[in-house]
């Protein structure tokens, strides 16, 4: 196959991929090309600083419950 | 310590996704760790770790390794958090389980767009796609710390609701009662034991 996706993946110098992973969408009819041409923009997206990129998700600051506290409260 | 292990004991809850990516950073399994919100068709992608090993010209050595989390920002919260633990585990992927030749990549995109419902056999997929399909499994056994679902099993068979116990654990409410559910314990078991197949 000779597409943007290996040609995002394999052929660029400078980076070599270590590993790569989906969660599929949604859609119940979903083409490998429709597929594969998503992943490619979003690389490219990424490569060429356009994504919007995040240091964190943003949760550390997050309050937590302590699960501990719950039960003690529920006994 | 694999991850699923070193959470399990947390009781201060939910577990953070930030926690989980600096833990991958501090135990060297990679360097840094980006994350990519996405509003891109949602029903063909729903997230994606991309991990690469940057070689500029200007470094000298190795370089140095990335590993990019891409998630739709469409989908609901808890749903995010479960996707970005699904893909953050990927990091840590056995070599057996990671894609990074032109073949797998090939076959991994070949079989990630068949409908979970319409596969008839499991077996029939390659072994990296079927980690793929499991890994939100061990998302939530990331998320949902095996002791504290102990804990609370007690008070949720008698009257505590999904939807209080999600609110602890930040969850979608159908996973909350599917890892309360008496099946839980076994599929867990099942992860941890054959979790050197799937992580370093």
């Amino acid at each position: 196959m000779n597409d943007k996706l290996n040609h995002l993946l394999f052929e660029s110098s400078g980076r070599e991929l270590r590993n790569i992973k989906f969660s599929r969408g949604t859609g119940a009819e979903v083409s490998k090309e429709e597929f594969r041409g998503v992943v490619a923009k979003i690389i490219f997206e990424i490569e060429n600083g356009i994504a919007e990129t995040l240091p964190e998700f943003g949760d550390k600051n997050r309050k937590t419950v302590d699960v501990k506290e719950v039960i003690a409260r529920l006994n | 310590m694999r991850l699923i292990e070193h959470f399990s004991v947390y009781q201060k809850l939910p577990i953070k996704i930030d926690d989980i990516a600096s833990f991958l950073i501090e135990a060297g399994y990679v360097e840094g760790v980006e994350f990519h919100p996405t509003a891109e068709d949602g029903t063909v992608l729903a997230g994606m770790l991309y991990h690469v090993r940057y070689k500029p010209p200007y470094v000298s050595g190795d370089g140095y390794s990335t590993a990019h989390i891409v998630y739709h920002t469409g989908l609901p919260e808890p749903v995010q958090r479960m996707i970005c633990a699904k893909e953050l585990l990927h990091i840590a992927d056995s070599d057996e389980m990671v894609v990074r030749i032109q073949e797998d990549v090939n076959r991994l995109t070949t079989e990630m767009v068949i409908p979970p419902a319409a596969i008839s056999d499991m077996n029939s997929l390659g072994i990296k796609t079927i980690s793929d399909h499991a890994g939100m499994l061990r998302a939530a056994a990331l998320l949902f710390p095996i002791e504290a679902r102990d804990s609370l099993k007690p008070f949720y068979d008698k009257a505590m609701s999904a939807a209080e116990i999600a609110g602890i654990v930040d969850l979608p409410f159908a996973w909350v009662d599917f890892i309360m559910s008496d099946a839980w314990p076994g599929i867990y078991e099942q992860l941890i034991s054959t979790g050197t197949k799937f992580c370093k």
